[in-house]
């Protein structure tokens, strides 16, 4: 009897100890996105390096946003970004799903050689081929354009390879009832086998939408025109010629960040299982 | 006995009659589905890796066509004092971020590995860094590191008074700050592999430990480490293909200077190609850097391997 309440307060300081360690270490990694959107919020009255810096925007004002908005093409990089998205996530999970499917359901010649190929591709360098790559998409015409920003990336062997497992996770019974159903090859895939993996079909869509919106060396090596850039690349080009401008700058960051973040935030347990499939795979 | 022979009979035939069909008719079903990724490939893929072999021979300015030299640009980087310089900061930055990649994101996975109320949003936030675009936290960091930033701040606040480092502008600074940046953006995704291999760890050994009276710290030492010997080898394979790969951090951050300092070979490459069209130079010394992480992985996968037979 005398001894219980001592153990809960071990407990309880114990635990109020872990809490403290998690919130510190949490400051770490959210600390500077805390910065960047005070920085935005901060009027042009207000120093950005103050010391002791300040985390609050005395006032608030939202001129940064708008000139970020008007004074520099942010709303054209952001829709370039977003048509970028609806292309290839759709194309890559589509062509994924289609050239997985044979090498985990069916029989025929050359299969293991064929998987084994695509599966190389993931070691194949890319800092090596990068400059025949280009070559290559220039001797197609493709610089400055969005087809030579896209095809090279539509398919690739992780993904690949992580769709296959998915698909030889499904009993075969599944299948055979089909096609003595009567359905064809295509039907069989496309509306009995394909909905049953959704899950990695989720996790692989939210890897796509991250990268393609992340993006960055290929498109800075293919694009030109900077009406063609992603929202990556034009930050990048701001920060050269915006760079002075701290708040202006965050401002345009903070609108980079918030699309990637919200989808971040609705989908986050897609992430973890996508991980850890693609541990267990 | 009669009707069940019959039954296999007639089984047998059906049986060689979808053998023969087989045999009749080519299955073009399969390519079908396979095509349009076997083209992608070879083209995107597979065409560019052959075609460097042959470019990294040649002197190729992209308007004029290549011309085979032999091993004139293989000589040239023997002699190019830039190169060296590239690729001894790439090895830094591999010394210096790839163990903050192994040892941190595994205490991240140990705090985090526990059901206590909360514990979902604090392992959200620390994997936060890793779906935000590394442009973006580049040029936040740049603001961070400024003289009078917050790092220099956080480090007054710590009682070192002398914390006016222009990080960024310093020789010996710069190549350590960018690592770190790194290192922060990468760490939540280290901690979930960590945290999928922590979970896989046997539960009765951790009980039979605990009944032995075994230490946490003896337990985490004896038991939870060399059960994840496998995610260590993949943790060490993946940090080190990131980091010697290096190049948008250090492309926002300082562009490669002060004075070459955080050149990595990867950024060298992209201006020795993109900027100078050296083409034929730029793809051999691609050459060479994937020669250096094909070895680095086959020493990593060695060394996983050689410590599980052991055990």
């Amino acid at each position: 009897m005398i001894k219980r309440p001592k153990t809960n307060w071990m407990k309880i300081s114990k635990l109020a100890l872990l809490y403290l360690l998690l919130i510190g270490v949490a400051c770490i990694f959210i600390g500077p996105f805390l910065w960047l959107l005070s920085t935005a919020f901060k009027s042009n009255s207000q120093d950005v390096f103050s010391f002791p810096p300040s985390f609050i925007p005395k006032p608030a004002v939202i001129d940064h946003f708008i000139e970020a908005w008007t004074a520099i093409p942010f709303p054209r990089y952001l829709l370039n970004s977003f048509l970028l998205i609806i292309i290839m996530v759709p194309a890559h999970i589509f062509l994924t799903a289609l050239t997985a499917y044979p090498l985990a359901r069916m029989n025929f010649p050359g299969r293991n050689f064929i998987f084994y190929a695509i599966i190389a591709t993931m070691f194949l360098p890319e800092e090596g081929k990068l400059v025949p790559l280009y070559i290559i998409v220039e001797k197609l015409g493709l610089v400055d354009s969005w087809w030579g920003l896209i095809l090279p990336g539509l398919v690739g062997g992780f993904s690949i390879f992580l769709m296959r497992q998915s698909y030889l996770a499904i009993p075969k019974e599944i299948e055979e009832a089909a096609i003595i159903d009567g359905c064809g090859p295509f039907r069989v895939w496309w509306s009995i086998i394909l909905p049953l993996t959704r899950p990695t079909l989720a996790a692989l869509s939210v890897f796509a939408f991250i990268s393609v919106w992340n993006s960055f060396m290929w498109p800075l090596i293919i694009l030109k025109d900077d009406s063609l850039f992603p929202i990556s690349l034009g930050l990048a080009y701001l920060s050269g010629t915006f760079g002075t401008d701290v708040k202006t700058m965050a401002a345009g960051v903070v609108i980079s960040l918030v699309p990637v973040i919200i989808f971040y935030i609705a989908m986050q347990r897609h992430f973890v299982s996508g991980l850890q499939g693609s541990i267990k795979g | 006995m009669a009707v069940h022979q019959v039954e296999t009979n007639i089984h047998q035939k059906v049986k060689v009659s979808i053998k023969q069909k087989k045999k009749k008719k080519f299955n073009y079903v399969p390519y079908v589905f396979l095509l349009p990724a076997i083209v992608l490939l070879l083209v995107f893929e597979y065409l560019p890796t052959i075609n460097a072999f042959y470019y990294s021979f040649t002197e190729y300015h992209i308007l004029s066509p290549a011309e085979w030299t032999g091993l004139q640009n293989y000589k040239m980087m023997m002699e190019d004092e830039k190169f060296w310089i590239a690729l001894g900061n790439s090895m830094k930055y591999f010394v210096i971020t790839v163990p903050m990649l192994i040892t941190l994101p595994l205490f991240l996975a140990i705090l985090v590995n526990r059901t206590i109320k909360g514990i979902t949003l604090f392992r959200v936030i620390y994997y936060l860094p890793v779906v935000t675009a590394m442009v973006a936290v580049a040029i936040v960091w740049k603001y961070l590191y400024h003289p009078t930033g917050l790092i220099n701040a956080a480090l007054h606040g710590m009682g070192w008074d002398h914390a006016n480092i222009n990080w960024l502008l310093n020789k010996k600074t710069a190549l350590p700050a960018v690592s770190m940046l790194e290192a922060w953006k990468a760490a939540g995704f280290y901690m979930l592999i960590y945290l999928a291999g922590l979970q896989t760890v046997s539960k009765e050994l951790i009980e039979a430990a605990k009944i032995d009276g075994a230490s946490k710290v003896r337990i985490l030492w004896h038991v939870y480490l060399p059960q994840l010997r496998p995610v260590f080898a993949v943790t060490v394979v993946m940090a080190t293909l990131g980091t010697v790969q290096m190049f948008t951090s250090i492309y926002v951050m300082t562009g490669g200077g002060p004075l070459d300092s955080t050149m990595s070979l990867p950024l060298y490459i992209y201006q020795k190609a993109f900027v100078e069209f050296d083409m034929g130079y730029a793809t051999a010394m691609g050459m060479v850097l994937w020669l250096i992480l094909m070895v680095l992985t086959i020493i990593n996968y060695k060394l996983s391997r050689g410590g599980q037979s052991i055990q």
